[in-house]
């Protein structure tokens, strides 16, 4: 019986021999599958999904800040709209106020200035009455020394000049009391 | 010196099947041995796997094999025909194993004929299943019509041929590098034996081994890619 075979035949044994041949590749290519690529795979799926995971993590909160910015950003628009408004108003209100103000203190003013002026012409009648009534009194007085006594030329001069210092006397007392 | 293959028993089926026991077989099972110890220990460690932390050691490897593969498979087979990755990836990691084990005096797998072809074989069903699967009516046009029909008998020798070609390609080479490293053992000097072999060894067992499982991976999945159309 021969215990060798050629390196090469195309005969029956070669074929029949390729089946245990494919059987063992077979076997071994479960083995691989199960033992070593299966396992391999299986870490490398779970790596992919956990990167995955934290990328669609990462796009949520990069949507979700983005929401957050564009929300803050139109309140500060909001906000800042109604701060020109808010000036806005103040501005209105303080021009309004302003010729109020101005108005009422060009009105108290002309009053000020009409009871003044009233206040002026009053006492300027009473001044003219007080000189008027000074100047009757004077000459009333003048004409009584004049008839009860004779005088002579000196005393009719000097009764004139005493008449004439009171008259002057009695109008600068009624100048200053107007000015003051 | 003798190359043939050595038969170790026979086991009789039947009267006229014979199934014979070579060392082809025992060295697959030795490769299946080592395969499944590997793949017993990343089933193992990969418990303690966690996803959330940075890999590293056996996982490192592992997840940059598994991964750098399956973009290969996708980037020449598409997406479509992804579940086959397994299979190919299996493929390629059975071939490494095979061609390089005789490295360490074991007569490889592929250096048989008998080996090679059910692999490729394999990948022709595979391809054949790809194609009939993702566009029956284009691919099987593509074989019978194209460019007119009575191109339909080359076109049958040349997809017939693919398992063949790829067959012999491994196996051509695998055993030729077997067949130069004896030689050189046989002829060299006892002194020189320690010493030339070594590189030659790195060069027929490792670079070759390395570069014609690559090959007939990718020829495998390039066949995928063409016949599912991606």
């Amino acid at each position: 019986m021969e215990w060798y075979r050629s390196l090469f035949a195309l005969d029956a044994d070669t074929f029949i021999g390729m089946i245990p041949n494919l059987f063992s590749f077979i076997v071994v290519a479960g083995f691989l599958t199960y033992l070593l690529y299966n396992p391999v795979r299986r870490v490398l799926k779970a790596r992919a999904d956990r990167i995955e995971g934290d990328l669609s993590s990462a796009e949520d909160s990069k949507l979700s800040a983005a929401q957050l910015k564009a929300k803050y950003e139109q309140k500060v628009s909001e906000i800042e709209q109604e701060r020109v408004s808010i000036l806005d108003e103040a501005r209105k209100q303080a021009g309004e106020r302003r010729t109020q103000i101005l108005d009422e203190a060009k009105s108290e003013a002309q009053d000020v200035k009409e009871r003044a002026a009233r206040d002026i012409a009053t006492e300027r009648e009473q001044i003219k009455s007080a000189v008027v009534e000074a100047i009757v009194d004077i000459s009333t007085d003048m004409a009584a020394r004049l008839i009860s006594t004779s005088i002579d030329k000196n005393a009719h001069d000097k009764l004139f000049a005493e008449a004439m210092e009171e008259l002057e006397a009695t109008t600068a007392f009624r100048a200053d009391t107007v000015t003051a | 010196m003798d190359f043939a293959i050595q038969i170790f028993a026979r086991l009789h089926i039947t009267d006229n099947i014979t199934i014979l026991i070579t060392d082809t077989q025992v060295s697959t099972w030795i490769v299946m041995a080592l395969l499944l110890i590997f793949a017993i220990i990343v089933r193992i460690s990969s418990r303690n796997w966690d996803a959330s932390k940075r890999p590293s050691g056996l996982q490192n490897v592992m997840e940059m094999a598994v991964d750098a593969f399956e973009k290969l498979f996708r980037g020449n087979a598409g997406d479509k025909m992804a579940f086959l990755t397994p299979w190919f990836f299996s493929l390629f990691t059975f071939l490494i194993f095979s061609n390089i084990i005789g490295i360490v005096g074991i007569r490889p797998p592929t250096a048989d004929w008998g080996m090679t072809f059910p692999l490729a074989f394999s990948s022709f069903l595979m391809f054949n299943y790809a194609g009939l699967k993702s566009r029956p009516k284009a691919y099987l046009k593509g074989i019978f019509l194209e460019p007119v029909f009575i191109f339909a008998p080359i076109n049958l020798m040349g997809e017939i041929a693919k398992p063949i070609a790829m067959s012999f390609r491994l196996f051509g080479n695998v055993l030729g590098g077997m067949i130069l490293l004896s030689l050189i053992y046989g002829i060299a000097p006892l002194a020189l034996q320690f010493v030339l072999p070594a590189f030659l060894h790195m060069y027929f067992d490792l670079a070759a081994g390395l570069l014609q499982a690559f090959i007939f991976t990718m020829l495998s999945i390039a066949f995928v890619g063409l016949a599912s159309g991606d």
